[in-house]
Protein backbone atom coordinates (compact mmCIF):
# COMPACT_ATOMS: atom_id res chain seq x y z
CA UNK A 1 0.00 0.00 0.00
CA UNK A 2 2.80 2.35 0.98
CA UNK A 3 4.62 1.30 -2.14
CA UNK A 4 1.65 2.29 -4.28
CA UNK A 5 1.43 5.60 -2.49
CA UNK A 6 5.08 6.26 -3.34
CA UNK A 7 4.47 5.36 -6.96
CA UNK A 8 1.49 7.68 -7.07
CA UNK A 9 3.51 10.53 -5.59
CA UNK A 10 6.26 10.00 -8.13
CA UNK A 11 3.76 9.73 -10.99
CA UNK A 12 2.16 12.99 -9.92
CA UNK A 13 5.55 14.64 -10.27
CA UNK A 14 5.85 13.38 -13.83
CA UNK A 15 7.78 10.16 -13.22
CA UNK A 16 6.71 8.05 -16.20
CA UNK A 17 8.28 4.89 -14.87
CA UNK A 18 6.16 5.16 -11.74
CA UNK A 19 3.03 5.63 -13.80
CA UNK A 20 4.01 2.67 -15.96
CA UNK A 21 4.16 0.50 -12.82
CA UNK A 22 0.73 1.67 -11.72
CA UNK A 23 -0.53 0.95 -15.20
CA UNK A 24 0.79 -2.62 -15.11
CA UNK A 25 -0.71 -3.21 -11.67
CA UNK A 26 -4.20 -2.07 -12.56
CA UNK A 27 -4.53 -2.81 -16.25
CA UNK A 28 -6.13 -6.25 -16.00
CA UNK A 29 -8.52 -5.17 -13.25
CA UNK A 30 -9.78 -2.20 -15.21
CA UNK A 31 -10.18 -4.30 -18.34
CA UNK A 32 -12.19 -6.96 -16.47
CA UNK A 33 -14.38 -4.32 -14.87
CA UNK A 34 -15.07 -2.62 -18.19
CA UNK A 35 -15.63 -5.80 -20.18
CA UNK A 36 -18.11 -7.14 -17.66
CA UNK A 37 -20.10 -3.95 -17.76
CA UNK A 38 -20.21 -3.20 -21.47
CA UNK A 39 -19.91 -6.73 -22.86
CA UNK A 40 -18.16 -5.74 -26.02
CA UNK A 41 -14.53 -6.69 -26.26
CA UNK A 42 -13.48 -4.14 -28.86
CA UNK A 43 -15.19 -1.31 -27.04
CA UNK A 44 -13.84 -2.55 -23.73
CA UNK A 45 -10.30 -2.54 -25.09
CA UNK A 46 -10.67 1.01 -26.38
CA UNK A 47 -12.20 2.14 -23.15
CA UNK A 48 -9.50 0.52 -21.02
CA UNK A 49 -6.92 2.47 -22.97
CA UNK A 50 -8.92 5.66 -22.59
CA UNK A 51 -9.12 5.16 -18.83
CA UNK A 52 -5.35 5.07 -18.52
CA UNK A 53 -4.80 7.94 -20.92
CA UNK A 54 -7.26 10.00 -18.88
CA UNK A 55 -5.55 8.92 -15.66
CA UNK A 56 -2.17 9.89 -17.08
CA UNK A 57 -3.46 13.28 -18.14
CA UNK A 58 -5.11 13.94 -14.80
CA UNK A 59 -2.70 12.41 -12.31
CA UNK A 60 -1.01 15.75 -11.75
CA UNK A 61 -4.18 17.11 -10.21
CA UNK A 62 -5.05 13.94 -8.27
CA UNK A 63 -5.04 14.42 -4.49
CA UNK A 64 -4.12 11.16 -2.67
CA UNK A 65 -5.54 12.39 0.62
CA UNK A 66 -8.97 12.74 -0.96
CA UNK A 67 -9.51 9.23 -2.27
CA UNK A 68 -7.23 6.17 -2.72
CA UNK A 69 -5.64 5.80 -6.14
CA UNK A 70 -7.53 2.59 -6.95
CA UNK A 71 -10.86 4.23 -6.16
CA UNK A 72 -9.88 7.27 -8.22
CA UNK A 73 -8.95 5.07 -11.18
CA UNK A 74 -12.19 3.11 -11.01
CA UNK A 75 -14.16 6.33 -10.81
CA UNK A 76 -12.55 7.38 -14.08
CA UNK A 77 -13.54 4.03 -15.57
CA UNK A 78 -17.05 4.41 -14.22
CA UNK A 79 -17.40 7.91 -15.65
CA UNK A 80 -16.12 6.76 -19.04
CA UNK A 81 -18.67 4.00 -18.96
CA UNK A 82 -21.51 6.37 -18.11
CA UNK A 83 -20.57 8.46 -21.14
CA UNK A 84 -20.38 5.35 -23.27
CA UNK A 85 -23.75 4.03 -22.14
CA UNK A 86 -25.31 7.41 -22.76
CA UNK A 87 -24.03 7.41 -26.34
CA UNK A 88 -24.82 3.77 -26.99
CA UNK A 89 -28.24 3.62 -25.39
CA UNK A 90 -30.00 4.08 -28.71
CA UNK A 91 -27.96 1.48 -30.56
CA UNK A 92 -29.07 -2.18 -30.82
CA UNK A 93 -27.48 -4.65 -28.41
CA UNK A 94 -24.42 -6.48 -29.65
CA UNK A 95 -25.03 -10.20 -30.16
CA UNK A 96 -23.37 -12.56 -27.72
CA UNK A 97 -20.80 -14.02 -30.10
CA UNK A 98 -19.43 -10.62 -30.90
CA UNK A 99 -19.58 -9.25 -27.42
CA UNK A 100 -17.95 -11.62 -25.01
CA UNK A 101 -14.27 -12.30 -25.24
CA UNK A 102 -12.91 -15.76 -25.95
CA UNK A 103 -11.04 -16.82 -22.85
CA UNK A 104 -8.54 -19.15 -24.40
CA UNK A 105 -8.05 -20.48 -27.89
CA UNK A 106 -7.00 -23.94 -26.79
CA UNK A 107 -10.42 -25.45 -26.24
CA UNK A 108 -13.20 -24.12 -28.38
CA UNK A 109 -15.91 -26.32 -26.90
CA UNK A 110 -14.97 -25.27 -23.41
CA UNK A 111 -15.00 -21.64 -24.53
CA UNK A 112 -18.50 -21.98 -25.90
CA UNK A 113 -19.70 -23.52 -22.63
CA UNK A 114 -18.15 -20.72 -20.67
CA UNK A 115 -19.69 -18.16 -22.99
CA UNK A 116 -23.14 -19.64 -22.49
CA UNK A 117 -22.61 -19.66 -18.74
CA UNK A 118 -21.30 -16.14 -18.88
CA UNK A 119 -24.31 -14.99 -20.82
CA UNK A 120 -26.66 -16.48 -18.25
CA UNK A 121 -24.88 -14.74 -15.43
CA UNK A 122 -24.60 -11.47 -17.32
CA UNK A 123 -28.33 -11.60 -18.09
CA UNK A 124 -29.00 -12.28 -14.44
CA UNK A 125 -27.03 -9.20 -13.46
CA UNK A 126 -29.51 -7.16 -15.49
CA UNK A 127 -32.07 -7.87 -12.81
CA UNK A 128 -29.89 -6.12 -10.25
CA UNK A 129 -30.16 -2.50 -9.27
CA UNK A 130 -27.49 -0.12 -10.57
CA UNK A 131 -25.79 -0.01 -7.18
CA UNK A 132 -25.82 -3.81 -6.84
CA UNK A 133 -24.35 -4.20 -10.34
CA UNK A 134 -21.65 -1.68 -9.55
CA UNK A 135 -20.66 -3.52 -6.37
CA UNK A 136 -20.53 -6.84 -8.20
CA UNK A 137 -18.41 -5.37 -11.01
CA UNK A 138 -16.02 -3.65 -8.64
CA UNK A 139 -15.66 -6.64 -6.34
CA UNK A 140 -15.55 -9.59 -8.74
CA UNK A 141 -14.18 -8.06 -11.92
CA UNK A 142 -12.19 -5.16 -10.54
CA UNK A 143 -10.97 -7.17 -7.57
CA UNK A 144 -11.55 -4.29 -5.17
CA UNK A 145 -11.81 -4.88 -1.45
CA UNK A 146 -14.90 -3.81 0.47
CA UNK A 147 -13.05 -0.72 1.63
CA UNK A 148 -11.91 0.21 -1.88
CA UNK A 149 -15.38 -0.39 -3.32
CA UNK A 150 -16.83 1.78 -0.56
CA UNK A 151 -14.44 4.62 -1.38
CA UNK A 152 -15.11 4.29 -5.09
CA UNK A 153 -18.88 4.39 -4.64
CA UNK A 154 -18.77 6.93 -1.83
CA UNK A 155 -20.70 4.60 0.47
CA UNK A 156 -20.03 3.03 3.85
CA UNK A 157 -18.44 -0.42 4.08
CA UNK A 158 -21.61 -1.70 5.71
CA UNK A 159 -23.65 -0.48 2.75
CA UNK A 160 -21.30 -2.24 0.31
CA UNK A 161 -21.55 -5.50 2.26
CA UNK A 162 -25.33 -5.25 2.27
CA UNK A 163 -25.45 -4.48 -1.46
CA UNK A 164 -23.11 -7.37 -2.16
CA UNK A 165 -25.23 -9.75 -0.13
CA UNK A 166 -28.50 -8.71 -1.73
CA UNK A 167 -26.93 -8.80 -5.20
CA UNK A 168 -25.67 -12.37 -4.76
CA UNK A 169 -29.00 -13.42 -3.36
CA UNK A 170 -30.81 -11.90 -6.32
CA UNK A 171 -28.39 -13.47 -8.82
CA UNK A 172 -28.88 -16.84 -7.19
CA UNK A 173 -32.65 -16.55 -7.46
CA UNK A 174 -32.55 -15.46 -11.08
CA UNK A 175 -30.15 -18.23 -12.08
CA UNK A 176 -32.20 -20.80 -10.22
CA UNK A 177 -35.37 -19.59 -11.90
CA UNK A 178 -33.62 -19.90 -15.26
CA UNK A 179 -32.53 -23.47 -14.51
CA UNK A 180 -36.08 -24.41 -13.54
CA UNK A 181 -37.49 -22.78 -16.64
CA UNK A 182 -39.33 -20.11 -14.71
CA UNK A 183 -39.66 -16.78 -16.42
CA UNK B 1 -30.39 -8.39 13.49
CA UNK B 2 -27.21 -9.46 15.21
CA UNK B 3 -27.46 -12.80 13.52
CA UNK B 4 -27.84 -11.11 10.15
CA UNK B 5 -24.79 -9.00 10.85
CA UNK B 6 -22.82 -12.10 11.80
CA UNK B 7 -23.93 -13.79 8.65
CA UNK B 8 -22.94 -10.79 6.52
CA UNK B 9 -19.50 -10.75 8.08
CA UNK B 10 -19.02 -14.49 7.69
CA UNK B 11 -20.29 -14.36 4.14
CA UNK B 12 -17.94 -11.55 3.31
CA UNK B 13 -15.00 -13.24 4.98
CA UNK B 14 -15.62 -16.36 2.89
CA UNK B 15 -15.86 -14.24 -0.26
CA UNK B 16 -12.52 -12.63 0.51
CA UNK B 17 -10.88 -16.03 0.93
CA UNK B 18 -12.50 -17.36 -2.23
CA UNK B 19 -11.49 -14.36 -4.32
CA UNK B 20 -7.95 -14.55 -3.01
CA UNK B 21 -7.87 -18.25 -3.86
CA UNK B 22 -7.03 -19.08 -0.26
CA UNK B 23 -10.01 -21.29 0.38
CA UNK B 24 -12.58 -23.44 -1.41
CA UNK B 25 -16.32 -23.29 -0.82
CA UNK B 26 -16.06 -26.60 1.08
CA UNK B 27 -13.35 -25.31 3.40
CA UNK B 28 -15.38 -22.24 4.20
CA UNK B 29 -18.48 -24.29 4.95
CA UNK B 30 -16.44 -26.52 7.25
CA UNK B 31 -15.42 -23.49 9.26
CA UNK B 32 -19.00 -22.33 9.67
CA UNK B 33 -21.16 -25.46 9.80
CA UNK B 34 -24.02 -23.60 11.48
CA UNK B 35 -24.38 -21.38 8.40
CA UNK B 36 -23.40 -23.97 5.81
CA UNK B 37 -26.86 -24.51 4.39
CA UNK B 38 -27.46 -20.83 3.86
CA UNK B 39 -23.91 -20.06 2.78
CA UNK B 40 -23.37 -22.75 0.18
CA UNK B 41 -25.69 -21.59 -2.63
CA UNK B 42 -24.50 -18.02 -2.22
CA UNK B 43 -20.85 -18.97 -2.27
CA UNK B 44 -21.39 -21.14 -5.35
CA UNK B 45 -22.92 -18.10 -7.03
CA UNK B 46 -19.92 -16.02 -5.99
CA UNK B 47 -17.56 -18.59 -7.55
CA UNK B 48 -19.59 -18.57 -10.76
CA UNK B 49 -19.63 -14.78 -10.84
CA UNK B 50 -15.91 -14.66 -10.23
CA UNK B 51 -15.29 -17.11 -13.07
CA UNK B 52 -17.44 -15.06 -15.39
CA UNK B 53 -15.58 -11.92 -14.48
CA UNK B 54 -12.16 -13.51 -14.77
CA UNK B 55 -11.53 -12.38 -18.33
CA UNK B 56 -7.95 -11.77 -19.29
CA UNK B 57 -6.95 -9.29 -21.95
CA UNK B 58 -5.32 -10.93 -24.95
CA UNK B 59 -1.55 -10.65 -25.24
CA UNK B 60 -2.01 -8.82 -28.51
CA UNK B 61 -4.24 -6.20 -26.89
CA UNK B 62 -2.00 -5.96 -23.87
CA UNK B 63 1.01 -5.29 -26.11
CA UNK B 64 -0.89 -2.80 -28.25
CA UNK B 65 -2.28 -0.94 -25.26
CA UNK B 66 1.11 -0.79 -23.56
CA UNK B 67 2.65 0.56 -26.69
CA UNK B 68 -0.04 3.23 -27.08
CA UNK B 69 0.48 4.26 -23.48
CA UNK B 70 4.22 4.54 -23.98
CA UNK B 71 3.61 6.58 -27.07
CA UNK B 72 1.29 8.88 -25.16
CA UNK B 73 3.89 9.32 -22.43
CA UNK B 74 6.64 9.89 -24.96
CA UNK B 75 4.59 12.54 -26.73
CA UNK B 76 4.04 14.41 -23.52
CA UNK B 77 7.71 14.24 -22.68
CA UNK B 78 9.26 15.47 -25.90
CA UNK B 79 12.69 16.87 -25.21
CA UNK B 80 12.08 20.63 -25.13
CA UNK B 81 15.40 21.72 -26.57
CA UNK B 82 14.70 20.32 -29.96
CA UNK B 83 11.17 21.49 -30.36
CA UNK B 84 11.99 24.97 -29.21
CA UNK B 85 15.33 25.59 -30.79
CA UNK B 86 15.36 23.64 -34.01
CA UNK B 87 12.20 24.04 -36.07
CA UNK B 88 11.33 21.26 -38.48
CA UNK B 89 11.81 23.44 -41.51
CA UNK B 90 15.27 24.37 -40.32
CA UNK B 91 16.44 20.79 -40.18
CA UNK B 92 14.88 20.11 -43.56
CA UNK B 93 16.56 23.18 -44.97
CA UNK B 94 19.89 22.20 -43.42
CA UNK B 95 19.66 18.77 -44.96
CA UNK B 96 18.89 20.21 -48.36
CA UNK B 97 21.62 22.83 -47.95
CA UNK B 98 24.23 20.29 -46.93
CA UNK B 99 23.34 18.09 -49.85
CA UNK B 100 23.45 21.09 -52.18
CA UNK B 101 26.66 22.64 -50.93
CA UNK B 102 28.62 19.49 -50.37
CA UNK B 103 27.35 17.58 -53.34
CA UNK B 104 25.75 14.93 -51.21
CA UNK B 105 28.85 14.23 -49.20
CA UNK B 106 27.04 15.16 -46.05
CA UNK B 107 24.41 12.55 -46.70
CA UNK B 108 27.03 9.88 -47.09
CA UNK B 109 28.92 11.21 -44.11
CA UNK B 110 25.76 10.87 -42.13
CA UNK B 111 25.61 7.16 -42.83
CA UNK B 112 27.75 6.21 -39.91
CA UNK B 113 26.88 8.90 -37.44
CA UNK B 114 25.33 8.04 -34.13
CA UNK B 115 22.73 9.85 -32.02
CA UNK B 116 24.14 13.02 -30.51
CA UNK B 117 26.05 13.97 -33.62
CA UNK B 118 24.93 17.03 -35.58
CA UNK B 119 24.68 14.96 -38.75
CA UNK B 120 22.31 12.53 -37.10
CA UNK B 121 19.38 14.70 -38.15
CA UNK B 122 20.59 14.39 -41.74
CA UNK B 123 20.71 10.64 -41.40
CA UNK B 124 17.15 10.50 -40.10
CA UNK B 125 15.78 12.84 -42.71
CA UNK B 126 17.47 10.87 -45.47
CA UNK B 127 15.89 7.69 -44.16
CA UNK B 128 12.55 9.42 -44.26
CA UNK B 129 13.11 10.51 -47.81
CA UNK B 130 13.91 6.95 -48.77
CA UNK B 131 10.76 5.79 -47.07
CA UNK B 132 8.74 8.24 -49.08
CA UNK B 133 10.38 7.08 -52.27
CA UNK B 134 9.70 3.45 -51.51
CA UNK B 135 6.60 3.10 -53.64
CA UNK B 136 5.50 -0.47 -53.06
CA UNK B 137 4.44 -2.12 -49.84
CA UNK B 138 7.46 -4.43 -50.17
CA UNK B 139 9.90 -1.54 -50.49
CA UNK B 140 8.34 0.29 -47.58
CA UNK B 141 8.52 -2.82 -45.42
CA UNK B 142 12.16 -3.29 -46.34
CA UNK B 143 12.90 0.32 -45.56
CA UNK B 144 11.32 0.02 -42.13
CA UNK B 145 13.35 -3.14 -41.52
CA UNK B 146 16.52 -1.31 -42.51
CA UNK B 147 15.65 1.55 -40.21
CA UNK B 148 15.01 -0.91 -37.41
CA UNK B 149 18.48 -2.36 -38.02
CA UNK B 150 19.90 1.12 -37.81
CA UNK B 151 18.24 1.86 -34.48
CA UNK B 152 19.38 -1.47 -33.04
CA UNK B 153 22.96 -0.77 -34.15
CA UNK B 154 22.78 2.69 -32.64
CA UNK B 155 21.43 1.37 -29.37
CA UNK B 156 24.22 -1.19 -29.17
CA UNK B 157 26.73 1.60 -29.78
CA UNK B 158 25.13 3.81 -27.12
CA UNK B 159 25.14 0.97 -24.61
CA UNK B 160 28.77 0.14 -25.32
CA UNK B 161 29.80 3.76 -25.01
CA UNK B 162 27.65 4.56 -21.99
CA UNK B 163 25.71 7.20 -23.88
CA UNK B 164 22.26 6.55 -22.57
CA UNK B 165 20.60 9.90 -23.21
CA UNK B 166 19.19 9.04 -26.62
CA UNK B 167 18.43 5.38 -25.95
CA UNK B 168 14.77 5.95 -25.20
CA UNK B 169 14.21 7.88 -28.44
CA UNK B 170 15.82 5.08 -30.45
CA UNK B 171 13.74 2.48 -28.63
CA UNK B 172 10.52 4.37 -29.34
CA UNK B 173 11.44 4.69 -32.99
CA UNK B 174 12.14 0.97 -33.17
CA UNK B 175 8.72 0.26 -31.72
CA UNK B 176 7.14 2.58 -34.24
CA UNK B 177 8.81 0.83 -37.16
CA UNK B 178 7.47 -2.51 -36.00
CA UNK B 179 4.00 -1.03 -35.75
CA UNK B 180 4.30 0.22 -39.32
CA UNK B 181 5.62 -3.14 -40.56
CA UNK B 182 2.63 -4.79 -38.89
CA UNK B 183 0.21 -2.33 -40.47
CA UNK B 184 1.77 -2.82 -43.88
CA UNK B 185 1.44 -6.58 -43.50
CA UNK B 186 -2.19 -6.36 -42.46
CA UNK B 187 -3.52 -3.60 -44.65
CA UNK B 188 -0.89 -2.87 -47.25
CA UNK B 189 -0.57 0.64 -45.88
CA UNK B 190 0.95 2.06 -42.75
CA UNK B 191 -1.94 3.95 -41.20
CA UNK B 192 0.40 5.88 -39.02
CA UNK B 193 3.53 7.16 -40.63
CA UNK B 194 6.06 6.07 -38.08
CA UNK B 195 9.13 7.24 -39.85
CA UNK B 196 12.11 8.78 -38.19
CA UNK B 197 10.79 11.97 -39.62
CA UNK B 198 7.27 12.79 -40.66
CA UNK B 199 6.76 12.74 -44.38
CA UNK B 200 4.75 15.38 -46.14
CA UNK B 201 1.90 14.34 -48.37
CA UNK B 202 2.08 15.31 -52.00
CA UNK B 203 4.70 15.14 -54.73
CA UNK B 204 8.34 14.73 -53.94
CA UNK B 205 9.15 18.09 -55.45
CA UNK B 206 8.28 19.66 -52.11
CA UNK B 207 10.92 19.76 -49.44
CA UNK B 208 10.33 17.19 -46.72
CA UNK B 209 9.06 18.38 -43.37
CA UNK B 210 11.05 16.74 -40.67
CA UNK B 211 10.41 15.95 -37.06
CA UNK B 212 13.45 14.97 -35.16
CA UNK B 213 13.51 14.15 -31.49
CA UNK B 214 17.24 14.07 -31.11
CA UNK B 215 19.33 16.86 -29.72
CA UNK B 216 22.05 17.94 -32.06
CA UNK B 217 25.44 18.67 -30.57
CA UNK B 218 27.48 21.55 -31.96
CA UNK B 219 30.21 19.40 -33.43
CA UNK B 220 30.69 18.67 -37.07
CA UNK B 221 32.09 15.39 -38.20
CA UNK B 222 34.56 15.19 -41.01
CA UNK B 223 32.63 15.18 -44.21
CA UNK B 224 33.29 12.45 -46.64
CA UNK B 225 32.88 13.40 -50.25
CA UNK B 226 31.91 10.61 -52.50
CA UNK B 227 29.66 10.40 -55.51
CA UNK B 228 26.06 10.41 -54.51
CA UNK B 229 22.82 9.55 -56.15
CA UNK B 230 21.00 12.53 -54.68
CA UNK B 231 20.94 15.90 -56.41
CA UNK B 232 19.27 19.11 -55.46
CA UNK B 233 17.54 21.51 -57.77
CA UNK B 234 16.53 24.73 -56.10
CA UNK B 235 14.54 23.63 -53.10
CA UNK B 236 13.56 20.29 -54.55
CA UNK B 237 15.28 17.08 -53.69
CA UNK B 238 15.23 14.55 -56.47
CA UNK B 239 16.62 11.10 -56.22
CA UNK B 240 17.94 10.06 -59.57
CA UNK B 241 18.37 6.40 -58.88
CA UNK B 242 16.98 3.85 -56.51
CA UNK B 243 17.63 4.86 -52.92
CA UNK B 244 20.45 3.33 -51.03
CA UNK B 245 20.24 2.37 -47.44
CA UNK B 246 22.30 4.66 -45.32
CA UNK B 247 23.96 3.81 -42.12
CA UNK B 248 25.78 0.84 -40.74
CA UNK B 249 23.47 -2.04 -41.10
CA UNK B 250 24.72 -4.90 -38.99
CA UNK B 251 26.80 -7.25 -41.03
CA UNK B 252 24.61 -10.11 -39.94
CA UNK B 253 21.44 -8.37 -40.98
CA UNK B 254 20.32 -8.87 -44.50
CA UNK B 255 18.40 -6.16 -46.25
CA UNK B 256 17.00 -6.20 -49.71
CA UNK B 257 15.87 -2.59 -49.54
CA UNK B 258 17.16 -0.33 -52.24
CA UNK B 259 17.72 -3.14 -54.67
CA UNK B 260 17.06 -2.14 -58.20
CA UNK B 261 15.92 -3.68 -61.43
CA UNK B 262 12.81 -4.82 -63.14
CA UNK B 263 11.93 -7.70 -60.95
CA UNK B 264 8.67 -9.57 -61.33
CA UNK B 265 6.09 -9.47 -58.58
CA UNK B 266 6.84 -13.00 -57.47
CA UNK B 267 10.55 -12.26 -57.37
CA UNK B 268 9.82 -9.12 -55.40
CA UNK B 269 7.74 -11.05 -52.91
CA UNK B 270 10.38 -13.72 -52.64
CA UNK B 271 13.02 -11.05 -52.07
CA UNK B 272 10.90 -9.53 -49.32
CA UNK B 273 10.36 -12.94 -47.80
CA UNK B 274 14.13 -13.46 -47.63
CA UNK B 275 14.57 -10.11 -45.93
CA UNK B 276 11.78 -10.85 -43.49
CA UNK B 277 13.02 -14.34 -42.66
CA UNK B 278 16.59 -13.19 -42.13
CA UNK B 279 15.68 -10.28 -39.92
CA UNK B 280 12.97 -12.15 -38.05
CA UNK B 281 15.72 -14.43 -36.82
CA UNK B 282 18.27 -11.73 -36.07
CA UNK B 283 16.56 -8.59 -34.81
CA UNK B 284 14.69 -10.10 -31.86
CA UNK B 285 17.87 -11.81 -30.68
CA UNK B 286 19.78 -8.53 -30.94
CA UNK B 287 17.09 -6.76 -28.95
CA UNK B 288 17.30 -9.55 -26.40
CA UNK B 289 21.05 -9.03 -26.19
CA UNK B 290 20.50 -5.36 -25.48
CA UNK B 291 18.00 -6.28 -22.78
CA UNK B 292 20.50 -8.70 -21.28
CA UNK B 293 23.28 -6.13 -21.29
CA UNK B 294 22.29 -4.90 -17.85
CA UNK B 295 23.10 -1.36 -18.93
CA UNK B 296 19.66 -0.14 -19.90
CA UNK B 297 17.63 2.20 -17.72
CA UNK B 298 14.33 0.62 -16.64
CA UNK B 299 12.23 2.91 -18.82
CA UNK B 300 14.21 1.94 -21.92
CA UNK B 301 13.99 -1.70 -20.91
CA UNK B 302 10.20 -1.51 -20.87
CA UNK B 303 10.11 0.05 -24.32
CA UNK B 304 12.56 -2.49 -25.70
CA UNK B 305 10.64 -5.38 -24.20
CA UNK B 306 7.65 -4.02 -26.04
CA UNK B 307 9.72 -3.84 -29.22
CA UNK B 308 10.77 -7.45 -28.70
CA UNK B 309 7.17 -8.61 -28.43
CA UNK B 310 6.18 -6.50 -31.40
CA UNK B 311 9.08 -7.73 -33.53
CA UNK B 312 8.02 -11.35 -33.06
CA UNK B 313 4.38 -10.59 -33.83
CA UNK B 314 4.89 -8.36 -36.86
CA UNK B 315 7.56 -10.48 -38.50
CA UNK B 316 5.34 -13.52 -38.21
CA UNK B 317 2.42 -11.58 -39.58
CA UNK B 318 4.46 -10.11 -42.47
CA UNK B 319 5.95 -13.52 -43.33
CA UNK B 320 2.50 -15.13 -43.35
CA UNK B 321 1.23 -12.34 -45.53
CA UNK B 322 4.11 -12.62 -47.99
CA UNK B 323 3.72 -16.41 -48.12
CA UNK B 324 0.12 -16.03 -49.16
CA UNK B 325 0.86 -13.68 -52.01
Amino acid sequence: MQEELNLVQRARQGDQEAFAQLYETHFDKIFRYVVLKIRNQTEAEDMTQQVFVKAYESIGSYQPQGVPFTAWLFRIAHNQMVDYVRKESKKPTVPLDESLPIMDDSDLEHDVEIKIEMEKVVLATKQLTKAQREVISLRFAGGLSITEAARTMRKSEGAIKALQHSAILSLRKTLLAGENGVK
Amino acid sequence: MSSNKDFDNIFNECIEHLLAGEETVGQCLQRYPAYAKELEPLLRTVVLMHQVADVKPSEEFRARARYQMQLKMAQSATPPRITRRVPRWAIAACTAMLVFVLGGGAVLAAQNVMPGNILYAVKLSTETLQLKLAGSTESKTEQYIAMANERITEMAWMVNNNKTRNLQAAAYRLNNYYTSIGELAMTGTAKTTYSTAAIPAGPMTTPPAITIGITATPTVQALITEPVTTVVTNTSIVITSTPIILGTVNSNNITAAGSNGNVSNSNRTSQLLNTLNSNAAIQPSEIQQLLNSGKLPDSVKATLQQALIQSNIVYQSAINNANHQ
